[in-house]
């Protein structure tokens, strides 16, 4: 089949008016659950699973996938307004956006959001339907030890995202790394850190911890603080992006939309990857790379189409490969099997319909998006202007709901506390949160994919240089690593010649 | 340099503190098995990374010594009334409910700021508790009693 | 003293008709099969079915409740909290229930003093998938192909003590093959390697490769039953291809709190082997590559018994444990 008539059946299968519908109700309920902070796609799609097996499974599916790349839309929503990411992606979208929001332009940085994922979905929705097959290979290429180099390069970027001293951004990455080994080791069964806790088994969740660090934190810091009676610094500018903020965005956009497209497709971290990657790689191009962390909107942009993008393209894998590159896709899968189609690579020839319906939908879906978010973004930002005191009891709420859906047991509202309070002493002790968040998701894989690659081998550590993509990658991080320290240390060097 | 801009500095207190947890997850996976690098036990990597975040506190503390640099900033009791919110929020929500757990939520967490008057948490509670039970006990589908269970 | 007689035979009768009168008017209300796993997995698939199947024949409601967490325990621990009153079911089998317990000396729960089996409900076979590039074809190429390299190929499963490990270690045993064990976190992880060619064999539940087998991704060997699966006939069976007495599969029954009434047992039985019997039920089961069975409440019982029995011998041979 030709991609014409592949898309033409693809549009005719999505434009249907009760696809339309599911598309519909699904990138609502994704917006929706991505704005409330802890409910995420994951929960929602486990919740509204039982109600899709009563439909055909195009519209299944299509309003599935809706529910995964509306929440990445919604993510951001939350993450610039009041600094909480409603989602793993928007921790990054946290750093600047809430900066850009304190200083009156939450407006430009939702707009932003919402015009580079706009742009993303649509690259990453063609880049599906013109090479899923060649991309889908790319993720069988990867095994332990390519893993393993990838994360090693993303802890490396996490180091150049940091924004005070070097020293304590890896101090803050290792201790992530640490918190994320709390819990049942994958390898033995063994419980670490648990301290008998049955509800630590599955190790800390990661919303209890983005919200306990981010969220409740930067409430305590605000409570506190004497003078200010809002959110907002200055006062509001532009409720949207103006055409230099356009301009300054686009290529970040591009170049966040492309490497999200790659780590995308990667199974595991790819997509969570992909923004902090995109943030690293904008900061490293910026002629001034101190604006970011102040409120850079290329800090917005580049992360924000970076993680649309791995969205649209983590579906490859699944609907190329049969195999699910995270916890959503492996729900979608079992979505498919109910439906009884048989999930393997023989979806695109058996079930075309299905096929090209989805991506032709993906494409319908992010079109809605936009439209939905971005006359939203006036009522957002004139919710910026309430009083604080009047804020943040409703913040807390919100933030308190979510935590308790992830398991309905008041165990993680007392351990978000308890990470609030730790949150609040980073503060006060100048500790970045956000490498500690990477560190936190990335550090089971590392650990993982070492002890598997490392297992294969034998033992033998170089499994990592004679595999040429865990060596590029290994490259690129030293090469990072360079580029980073250089600067500081001739920096030193002439502080050191100046006394 | 005095002793109290030492001791007030953020880099030494944030040593101290990289140094404290480095030795407690020391302490704690010292009990795992380590294994070797072949087989690596479930205590390696924890093991591994309390050295490196003991080396890197101790780092830490010591630059702040020779130059203290920024102070740790005051902090105000208040705070802590936030985090009291959720936690309550925490314990109360099963046996006493959304209604109840939400107003001791709103209670507190309005307290918490200085400027707060009594009529409008009065009033900010009215507007959330119906938010809440619009959007997450009927929206979403969240299995919460509105009252007392 | 007689007194005392006439007053327990008295308390006995009382709570005799009680329990009947449970038993007849059960059920009144809603029921709830637990799941210990999140909506979408294999636990989840056959709860549905069997749910589905259960209304229709009790005229009831019945509800599928996914409670995630802690690999199965959350869940099974909410069941085992509930009141025995037929309205709280586990969905439980091997790789939640005895498996774990036999590799873990420190797992929280004593299935045998908690939990009751009611009946059997379904099961599906393992599959033995190979890299398709790997140059064998059936399972004695494959031995000899694993003989002469000893030590170096590489196996995946869902964890250790999973269904997949245990199955591969038996087969281990039973041909005097070694390899080295690879784990990984969830199902599908392994097949991304084993595709890439890094592991060389996996035992993989049915439901999740036969997509892959039938678009020539992986090679299929051999199926661990006794039987062989409907969805792969040309594949044979290990024990045709050689091993004698080789026959795994992964089931999946129905469990209540320990002090279920047997007539409630009884009742709620019945019910399920009917469900397991009906060609509806099978042929919907069939669609997820899994097979009915109707074992009722003495024929699960020993069976579960069985296959504690051979698991143990299983594991205590490989010294498969949690904490070395």
């Amino acid at each position: 089949m030709d991609l014409f008539s592949a898309l033409s059946l693809g549009f005719g299968a999505a434009l249907q008016p009760v696809s339309l519908l599911y598309c519909f109700i699904g990138v609502l309920c994704g917006t929706l659950v991505g704005v409330l902070p802890g409910i995420g796609p994951m929960a929602t799609i486990a919740m509204l699973l039982p109600v899709t097996f009563g439909l055909d499974a195009t519209s299944a599916l299509i309003m599935l996938a809706g529910i995964y790349y509306g929440a990445q839309y919604g993510g951001s929503t939350s993450a610039v307004l009041v600094n909480l990411p409603g989602e793993t992606s928007s921790v990054v979208t946290c750093l600047d956006g809430y900066k850009m929001a304190r200083q009156g332009r939450a407006g430009a940085a939702l707009g932003i959001a919402a015009i580079g994922s706009f742009a993303a979905g649509c690259f990453g929705t063609a880049l599906i339907a013109l090479f899923a097959p060649p991309l889908a290979q790319l993720a069988i290429q990867f095994g332990p030890a390519e893993y393993c180099a990838l994360m090693v390069l993303g802890l490396i970027a996490a180091v150049v995202m940091a924004q005070g001293s070097l020293l304590k951004a890896i101090a803050m990455i290792v201790l992530g790394l640490l918190f994320g080994t709390a819990g049942t080791d994958v390898n033995s069964g063994y419980q670490r850190f648990t301290f008998g806790l049955p509800e630590l088994a599955e190790g800390v969740d990661f919303v209890v911890l983005a919200i306990g660090l981010f969220g409740l934190a930067e409430i305590m810091v605000n409570v506190e603080s004497k003078e200010k009676r809002t959110v907002l610094v200055n006062p509001v500018k532009s409720v949207l992006p103006t055409r230099a903020d356009l301009r300054q965005s686009a290529m970040p956009i591009l170049r966040g939309t492309m490497l999200g497209s790659v780590l995308g497709v990667l199974p595991g971290g790819g997509a969570l990857l992909s923004s902090f990657a995109s943030y690293t790689l904008e900061k490293n191009l910026a002629r001034d790379p101190s604006r970011f962390g102040n409120g850079a909107i290329e800090g917005v942009a580049g992360p924000e189409a970076a993680n649309n993008a791995g969205a649209q393209t983590s579906f490859i894998p699944m609907l190329t490969l049969g195999l699910p590159s995270n916890g959503v896709m492996a729900l979608m899968i079992g979505a498919m099997i109910m439906q009884g189609i048989v999930p393997g690579p023989q979806v695109v020839s058996d079930q075309p319909r299905l096929f090209w319906g989805m991506i032709a939908s993906m494409w319908v879906g992010n079109l809605m998006l936009v439209v939905l978010n971005l006359p939203l973004i006036g009522l957002w930002v004139k919710m910026l202007s309430l009083p604080y005191r009047m804020l943040s009891p409703a913040i807390l709420l919100f933030s308190c709901i979510g935590v308790y859906t992830l398991s309905s047991q008041p165990f993680d509202l007392i351990l978000t506390a308890l990470f609030g309070f730790v949150g609040y002493v980073f503060i006060k002790l100048g500790c970045e949160a956000a490498p500690l968040l990477l560190g936190f998701v990335l550090g089971p894989m590392i650990e993982e994919n070492l002890r598997r690659a490392m297992l294969m081998s034998r033992g033998d550590p170089i499994i990592f240089l004679e595999r040429p993509i865990s060596l590029g990658l290994l490259l690129l991080a030293v090469a990072l690593l360079v580029a980073v320290l250089l600067p500081s240390v001739r920096k030193t060097r002439e502080e050191a010649f100046q006394e | 340099m005095t002793k109290a801009r030492i001791f007030g500095s953020q880099d030494v207190l944030a040593g101290l503190m990289f140094i404290l947890i480095g030795a407690a997850a020391l302490a704690l996976s010292s009990a795992y098995p380590h294994g070797t690098s072949t087989r690596m036990g479930p205590g390696y990597f924890p093991t591994l990374l309390g050295w490196l975040l003991t080396g890197l506190g101790a780092l830490i503390a010591a630059r702040g010594v020779l130059s203290p640099g920024a102070s740790v900033p005051g902090g105000s009791p208040r705070c802590a009334l936030v985090l009291a919110a959720v936690v309550a929020f925490g314990l109360l929500l099963k046996p006493a409910g959304l209604a109840i757990a939400t107003a001791v939520l709103v209670g507190l967490g309005a307290v918490a700021n200085r400027d707060f008057r009594a009529i409008e948490i009065v009033l900010i509670y009215l507007v959330l508790i119906a938010i809440a039970i619009v959007v997450f006990v009927y929206g979403v589908g969240v299995q919460l009693s509105i009252g007392p269970a | 003293m007689k007194r005392v007689v006439t007053t327990l035979g008295a308390l006995l009768l009382a709570f005799g008709v009680a329990a009947t009168a449970v038993a007849d008017t059960y059920p009144s209300q809603t029921i709830r099969l637990v799941v210990p796993y999140p909506p979408g997995g294999v636990s989840d698939l056959v709860g549905r079915v069997v749910a589905d199947g259960l209304k229709a024949r009790l005229n009831q409601t019945v509800i599928v409740d996914n409670k995630p967490g802690a690999s199965g325990v959350i869940g099974t621990q909410d069941v085992i909290r509930s009141k025995p009153d037929g309205y709280s079911l586990l969905v439980g089998g091997l790789g939640g229930l005895v498996l774990p317990p036999l590799v873990d000396p420190k797992f929280p729960i004593d299935i045998d003093k908690t939990l009751t089996p009611i009946a059997g409900i379904a099961e599906f076979v393992n599959v033995m998938i190979v890299n398709k590039d790997l140059p064998v074809n059936t399972v004695q190429e494959f031995i000899d192909y694993a003989k002469a390299r000893p030590g170096q190929l590489n196996f995946g499963s869902t964890g250790i003590g999973a269904s997949n490990h245990l199955t591969a270690e038996l087969f281990m045993q039973k041909t005097g093959v070694k390899m080295e064990h690879i784990p990984y976190k969830g199902g599908m992880a392994s097949l991304n390697d084993l595709r890439g060619g890094n592991i060389h064999v996996v035992f993989e539940n049915l439901p999740t490769v036969v997509g892959q087998i039938k678009a020539g991704a992986v090679k299929a060997l051999a199926v661990t039953s006794a039987y062989r699966a409907e969805q792969l006939p040309e594949v044979p069976t290990i024990a045709e291809s050689g091993i004698k007495d080789f026959n795994v599969t992964s089931w999946m029954g129905m469990y209540g709190p320990k002090n279920l009434s047997p007539d409630l047992k009884a009742k709620i039985a019945a019910a399920l082997v009917e469900v397991a019997r009906d060609p509806a039920t099978k042929e919907r089961l069939q669609t997820i590559s899994f097979l009915p069975v109707d074992r009722d409440t003495e024929a699960f019982t020993s069976f579960v018994k069985s296959e504690h029995d051979r698991w143990k011998q299983v594991v205590d041979t490989a010294g498969v444990k949690v904490v070395e």
